[in-house]
């Protein structure tokens, strides 16, 4: 399984004398498809990384993992009887499968009896699943792959899967229905770029946007509010999943039998709230965290760079064709229209200042992001500089998707 | 040696000596060989099967690339993969990804170009090669590089208008893309085309005839002239305006 993304493609290791030389796309795997996205065809890669850490270190220092692991035991109990459970806590990460996931909090939180447990996935998944969790008592998705092949819209907001998520957009590019395809985004991404209707909306406008969708399907008399209870608990033993070629969603002990292999949640109008209803929530629109001024009159948006790329690079800069497949130093995009008042030349290196740091990047012009903004992608360490640390008040999440910044020259420290 | 597939990390036994192991490998399946039947075996190539022509080309035709751009999202899988199933070197890929922006406003655009050998029915390389290290296959028109041949002159490289082939300072030659040919011969589609997860690149069989191109033709915006070498290579969906 592809440790990169959640998308969870299935890839093939081969072999050669026991050990892994290879990896191709499994041809039958109902997810990925026979289809791989760079970072997945070169998983193996990183593996081979000559700083890559391989033995335990106590004070930088090589020692065998018996040694490591009763200091670690020792120190981590010494600290925990000064100071409390508080004062240690896991970072943990989205990057690791679902079984040692469960078994990692379970250490912490029954073992070592801690308090905090955090992953990385609080920067990108922790809003979506917090509202999930809010509005279906359970924190994923209600629908499922096939259903980019069978729908008649579909709607993006705010995401770019053609080069997020490409395994998924093949489904997209699969459905035979002639979708109407909206994407919600300030950039004309390439999804924008091959969506139907492309809304560049200004950033943080997106619950306006709905408010008023939702006004207006209220209005036309568009809405079904049946919903009915059902709630069960219990997940089946492993082996039933195995033997069905994997499963979606773990299955509740009261559906034994039923397991099919791909199944859409609440489909049966259930929610796994107590009353069985899903919820509708409401919160007044916010301005943006760090709103435009004089000193810094521009924003600055992030997000993915390209599909060669995953995080800040820490994996994917191990290998060499994916390295090839990205800008090697830090870009910013901006508008022809900034450029030219901002007398940039394309290529040029420039300065970006938050009220955080100050940074280089080369210039990209492109009509592709609006005036007044620009986009830088968030695999440079440069752009973690920048952004701003802001947080939504029910996950927690940062929002580094947008804060003010300033452009200037491209006088570099030397 | 196996000319294609899985040979990266190749192990060999410390025991046998080379002639022994090259005869040991021309008895047995070569990897693409095992690779296919496997892959087959799995009903895969059903996921292709459309992207690739029923049979060889006609007197008068050759194998061609064709690229759609409208449905190419830049994903890059095709050069990952290329690098992959062929077993090339850590910084090695036989095909190239470009971008092309253009475009204002609603209008605004940027579109990724992927690109491989153009297999041209009058390949600069091979003209211009002083010891014969290509050839141009009479059946399928792909040109291969007879990597036993080149003495790393790199006068290919010089000769390609395209960045085609690329020098490999480890081997001391030159390798490029040979459309998989092993592959299609098997009845496999080339690596770039199975991995697309869009099914952008495909291959066609083009007339020769098609490919008379008059000078000042180019098959993108800011390409080389096309009358120079006859590039084999279509593309579906080129924006006019691209800068």
């Amino acid at each position: 399984m592809c440790g990169f993304c959640a998308t969870g493609c299935s890839l093939t290791a081969h072999l050669r004398h026991g050990e892994a030389i290879n990896l191709s796309p499994n041809p039958v795997y109902p997810v990925n498809l026979a289809m791989a996205c760079p970072k997945g065809w070169e998983a193996l890669t990183p593996l081979d990384a000559p700083d890559r850490g391989t033995t335990p270190l106590l004070n930088g220092e090589p020692v065998d993992w018996s040694v490591a692991a009763g200091a670690f035991v020792d120190r981590m109990k010494a600290i925990i009887a000064e100071h409390g459970p508080e004062a240690v806590a896991v970072l943990s990460t989205g990057q690791i499968v679902t079984e040692e996931m469960a078994f990692l909090g379970a250490f912490a939180k029954f073992g070592m009896r801690l308090r905090h447990i955090d992953s990385n996935t609080r920067q990108c998944m922790a809003t979506a699943a917090v509202a999930y969790k809010q509005s279906f008592g359970f924190d994923a998705p209600p629908y499922t792959y096939a259903d980019f092949e069978l729908s008649d819209v579909l709607v993006f907001v705010g995401a770019n899967p053609c080069i997020a998520h490409p395994i998924m957009w093949q489904r997209v590019m699969m459905n035979s229905r002639s979708p109407t395809i909206v994407v919600v985004d300030p950039r004309r991404t390439e999804t924008a770029m091959a969506a139907t209707h492309h809304f560049a909306i200004q950033p943080k406008s997106d619950l306006v946007l709905f408010y008023g969708l939702a006004h207006l399907l209220i209005q036309r008399g568009a809405v079904d509010e049946a919903f009915i209870i059902a709630s069960t608990t219990g997940i089946q033993g492993y082996g039933m999943i195995e033997r069905e070629g994997g499963v979606q969603w773990p299955l509740a002990q009261a559906h034994r039998g039923e397991l099919k292999t791909e199944r859409r949640l609440f489909e049966d109008g259930r929610f796994f709230h107590p009353d069985g209803r899903a919820k509708f929530l409401f919160d007044a629109p916010r301005a943006l965290p760090e709103p435009v001024d004089e000193a810094y009159p521009m924003i600055l948006l992030t997000g993915r760079g390209s599909s060669a790329q995953w995080h800040t690079n820490t994996r994917t800069a191990k290998s060499e064709v994916l390295r090839m497949l990205y800008p090697q130093q830090c870009y910013v995009e901006i508008h022809p229209d900034d450029a030219r008042a901002l007398k940039i030349a394309d290529r040029a290196r420039v300065s970006i200042a938050s009220r955080r740091a100050c940074v280089h990047a080369t210039v990209k012009i492109t009509a592709c992001v609006q005036r007044g903004q620009i986009f830088m992608p968030m695999h440079d360490e440069e752009v973690n500089k920048l952004t701003l640390a802001a947080f939504d008040p029910h996950s927690r999440q940062p929002s580094y998707k947008a804060c003010a910044i300033r452009i200037g020259s491209g006088a570099e420290p030397t | 040696m196996s000319e294609l597939g899985v040979t990266a990390g190749y192990r060999t036994d410390p025991g046998a000596n080379l002639i022994d192991q090259l005869l040991a490998e021309q008895r047995s399946l070569t990897a693409v060989e095992r690779f296919s039947q496997w892959h087959a075996g799995e009903h895969a190539t059903d996921r292709y099967r459309h992207l690739m022509p029923a049979g060889l080309p006609s007197r008068g035709e050759q194998y061609a690339f064709e690229v759609d751009l409208d449905c190419c999202t830049g994903c890059k899988a095709c050069v990952s993969a290329c690098h992959s199933l062929n077993g090339l070197d850590e910084d090695e890929a036989w095909r190239d990804v470009g971008l092309l922006l253009g475009g204002r406003g609603t209008d605004a655009y940027q579109q990724t170009v992927t690109t491989a050998c153009h297999h041209c029915a009058d390949p600069a390389c091979l003209n211009g090669c002083p010891v014969g290290a290509y050839e141009k296959q009479a059946d399928t028109g792909v040109v291969r590089h007879l990597d036993d041949q080149c003495i790393g002159c790199g006068y290919c490289v010089l000769k390609c208008p395209y960045d085609v082939p690329k020098y490999n300072p480890k081997l001391g030659i030159v390798r490029k893309c040979d459309m998989c040919v092993g592959r299609l011969r098997a009845g496999e589609a080339p690596a770039c085309v199975q991995a697309c997860p869009t099914s952008a690149i495909r291959i066609r069989v083009v007339r020769l005839e098609d490919l008379n191109f008059t000078p000042g033709t180019t098959m993108l915006p800011g390409a080389h002239d096309s009358s120079y070498t006859r590039p084999a290579r279509c593309v579906a969906s080129v924006p006019q305006d691209a800068v």
